[in-house]
């Protein structure tokens, strides 16, 4: 009994540890190549561009793209491309053209940083309007491609994957954060748990391997007059508690009491900053849930995002407790 | 009516959505969560002066979504006339475009090796027929572009979809940018000295040595005529002093450029960026004169302050033109704080929340400006103020400012609907009851604002909002007063 108790359990093996990476110069700080060594990350997910419609034009362009100004040793790189659904919505799309430039792109970073891959990764949200152009680019730059294509999935494409169908490829990622709307209220737009749970029960049924995302960032909701005017990312609880312009009205919440410019933006008086992070405790809570949820454990995690920003917030070992929770 | 760009992107979670709008929301500019055409009734263009209309009050960076995303042929046409002219019809206009443009290149190469090296090429005799090679203006012509042509590599974006395009080189040949400060320094023809000067400024921008730049400014700029040119050196400059941390000196150059170089403007908005207060500040101890501190005060403004920017604005110069498109902003703003709907409460109580919404002190400082009559445009002052009245329950000061408004308002159609419908948001405001008196105040607002206007079409007027508003207020009206099939009707109607 004993025994096969044990070999069931190693049938389901914990998932490994990955990360993206999202900013669009490469170059890690010794903290953020401490977190990969500590966790044994052999893969990095590198997002190499966006892609945007010239509302000009209406041509897609390719936006942002990463310069590397290290090379990634030791770590295998997934490119992984953005792709705004409004490319996808627009009429004039010409579906095989941008697969061949999307590929061609992907292959002038690869060759400029002699960079070898084996999976390349779509990031859309796609919507029941730009489904059919999507599902298409997914197949025909899967013919075109011998690497493995993987593609993130939304909650609720998963829960209504009968109307919004399954992209054709090797393995999804679930992306298990942004949740809510952006919003001045008292919830947490990248995680919450009762939102979640509507989704839970939908992933035993899904039928494509899914590995899974998990949020380390935060941000902070810009609000005036009770609406929402930006996001900043990277804001510091403490900078805000010692900076006598700003005062906490809630825990994660605070106040403009002088008009002023910070971090090259502008606040103006009354103005609130609702702060929105992911605690450890969020982390493993997830990490349950999933695991309830999942048929078999998910292959992989992967962090957003690898920043020594985001990473600070937590104690060195919340990545291999997370995967020790599956 | 138009579909929004931000609302659409507001539902878009991706990865990236830190990235994405960190990147838009830097630069500040909107709001996220509503129709700047659906849920306002002050429309910016019926009154205010259309100089700055990309600044009036929008959920995108831009009104209407007008940001330049690419600046790269953004001065071709006034190049090519520049030029054109200057040749004096010696070589056609569409010729002068072939060269400028990176086409011409190797013609160009042949030329100047021609005219200087006196080697004539097949190409150079092909071109013999169709240009005069023994003008002197032609052979000047090459020969700026022989010296122009290499920064080129450095400064003009190619193939969106050639990866090596995004690194583009720093511009190394320092000798080449003293070859050409030497042309400047040698050539006594005004428009090519000053076509040389830019040249260098443009060169060094896009060198390892940009500090240079610096340096021959401060040595130059001051006999160089002030055009577009000059404000392009200055836009360089200033995003010179940025990369060098010097951003109070690169935002007050910004500043600059946004007052005196309209096709730069948005660019210039776009870079303005302090990083903290003390940048801010340290703007001011550049500026020379009032005008140099109200362009500060201009863009300031359209970061959302424009309270304050109008209050400092108005000091120093009464009449600027910039204090137009704030004001617009400023009603915009406190017009979408006010609550629009009357579930769970009176009318009376909705104007009452309202009324502790609006900002005191704006109504007091637009109240002031207006009482002032020292500005380019009272009407659309005297209108503002009287919305602004509305807003604040005190209606009959509101009847006073648009009884001034209406004496001297623009006879064109949609300056004078702008102010019918504000007067009748104002009288239907004033009723807490209705009674058959009162109905006759509004009664022939309500059939122009429900059949007449729908049928115009009008794209720029914003008049839906009020007419959502009025048949949800009237409504409620209806409801107090216990006539629920005519709160019903109204209501089914909205």
């Amino acid at each position: 009994m004993t025994i096969l108790l044990f070999n069931s359990c190693s049938q389901d093996a914990k998932p490994t540890i990955s990360f993206y990476y999202w900013r669009t110069i490469y170059k890690l700080s010794p903290t953020e190549r401490e977190t990969l060594a500590n966790n044994n990350v052999t893969k990095l997910y590198v997002r190499y561009f966006d892609v945007d419609i010239d509302q000009k034009t209406n041509e897609a362009f390719p936006l942002a793209p990463i310069h590397f100004n290290d090379l990634p040793t030791n770590l295998s790189v997934v490119p992984v491309v953005y792709i705004k659904n409004r490319v996808m919505l627009s009429k004039s799309l010409n579906i095989p053209d941008l697969v061949k430039k999307v590929n061609d792109y992907i292959g002038q970073i690869n060759t400029k940083n002699n960079i070898k891959i084996k999976e390349i990764q779509i990031d859309c949200d796609w919507t029941l309007a730009s489904k059919d152009n999507y599902l298409k680019f997914i197949n025909l730059f899967k013919k075109s491609n011998t690497t493995l294509l993987s593609a993130t999935i939304r909650l609720h494409q998963i829960k209504y994957f009968e109307k919004t169908k399954i992209p054709n490829v090797d393995k999804g990622v679930l992306m298990y954060y942004n949740m809510g709307k952006i919003a001045p209220d008292s919830l947490n737009s990248i995680y919450d748990k009762k939102v979640a749970e509507n989704y839970l029960k939908s992933f035993k049924k899904y039928p494509l391997k899914l590995n899974v995302a998990l949020p380390i960032f935060s941000w902070a909701i810009h609000i005036r007059n009770g609406r929402v005017i930006g996001l900043k990312n990277k804001i510091e609880k403490k900078e805000l508690i010692s900076d006598e312009n700003f005062k906490v009205i809630e825990s994660n919440s605070f106040q403009v009491l002088n008009s002023n410019y910070k971090n090259s933006t502008f606040f103006k008086k009354d103005d609130v900053l609702k702060l929105e992070a992911i605690s450890e405790e969020n982390l493993l809570e997830m990490a349950h849930d999933l695991h309830n949820n999942y048929e078999k454990n998910p292959e992989e995690i992967i962090f957003y995002d690898l920043d020594q920003f985001n990473t600070n917030h937590y104690e060195k070992d919340i990545f291999t407790k997370v995967s020790a929770s599956f | 009516m138009k579909k929004t760009f931000l609302q659409k992107l507001a539902l878009v979670f991706s990865i990236s959505i830190v990235v994405t709008f960190g990147a838009i929301w830097a630069c500040g500019g909107g709001d996220w969560d509503f129709n700047y055409r659906e849920d306002t009734n002050f429309t910016p263009e019926a009154l205010a002066d259309q100089q700055y209309s990309n600044y009036f009050l929008s959920q995108d960076l831009f009104y209407d979504n007008s940001f330049l995303e690419n600046t790269n042929n953004l001065f071709d046409e006034d190049v090519e006339n520049d030029w054109t002219n200057f040749l004096n019809g010696k070589i056609k206009a569409e010729y002068v475009s072939f060269f400028i443009a990176d086409t011409g290149k190797v013609v160009v190469a042949d030329l100047y090796t021609y005219f200087f090296k006196n080697k004539k090429s097949d190409l150079v005799k092909k071109w013999s027929s169709k240009i005069d090679l023994k003008d002197k203006k032609t052979k000047e012509f090459i020969e700026f572009l022989h010296y122009a042509k290499p920064i080129e590599i450095s400064s003009v974006a190619g193939n969106r979809w050639d990866y090596e395009e995004t690194e583009k080189p720093r511009f190394e040949d320092l000798n080449w940018i003293q070859s050409i400060e030497n042309k400047y320094n040698a050539t006594s023809d005004k428009f090519l000295k000053n076509r040389y000067w830019f040249q260098v400024m443009k060169a060094y921008f896009y060198s390892n040595k940009s500090e240079n730049a610096i340096s021959f400014f401060e040595k130059t700029s001051e006999f160089q005529p002030k055009n577009t040119l000059y404000y392009r050196a200055v836009s360089y400059l200033a995003g010179i002093n940025s990369r060098l941390g010097n951003k109070g000196k690169s935002n007050y150059l910004f500043s600059q450029v946004f007052d005196k170089a309209p096709k730069l403007q948005q660019v210039a908005v776009f870079c303005f960026s302090p990083n903290d207060e003390k940048d801010w500040k340290e703007s001011f101890n550049y500026a020379k004169n009032n005008e140099e501190k109200i362009a500060l005060w201009a863009i300031h403004g359209y970061y959302n302050d424009e309270e304050k920017a109008i209050e400092n604005i108005f000091n120093l110069n009464p009449k600027s033109d910039y204090l137009d498109f704030l004001l617009t902003r400023l009603v915009n703003h406190e017009e979408l704080k006010t609550k629009k709907t009357f579930e769970n409460q009176s009318v009376i109580e909705n104007k009452k929340i309202n009324n502790d919404t609006i900002s005191k002190s704006a109504v007091q400082l637009i109240d002031k400006i207006a009482q002032s009559k020292t500005t380019n445009k009272p009407y659309l002052w005297n209108a503002a103020a009287g919305y602004l009245q509305t807003l604040n329950r005190n209606f009959a000061k509101a009847d006073d400012y648009f009884a001034k408004a209406e004496k001297e308002l623009p006879k064109n159609e949609l300056a004078i609907n702008q102010l019918r419908l504000l007067k009748f948001i104002n009288n239907l405001s004033k009723i807490d009851e209705l009674n058959p008196k009162n109905e006759t105040t509004i009664i022939d607002d309500l059939n122009w604002l429900y059949f007449e206007l729908p049928t115009k079409a009008d794209e720029v007027f914003r008049y839906s909002n009020a007419s959502n508003w009025s048949k949800n207020y009237i409504s409620a009206l209806y409801k107090s007063q216990n006539n629920v099939v005519m709160a019903e009707l109204f209501l089914r109607n909205s």
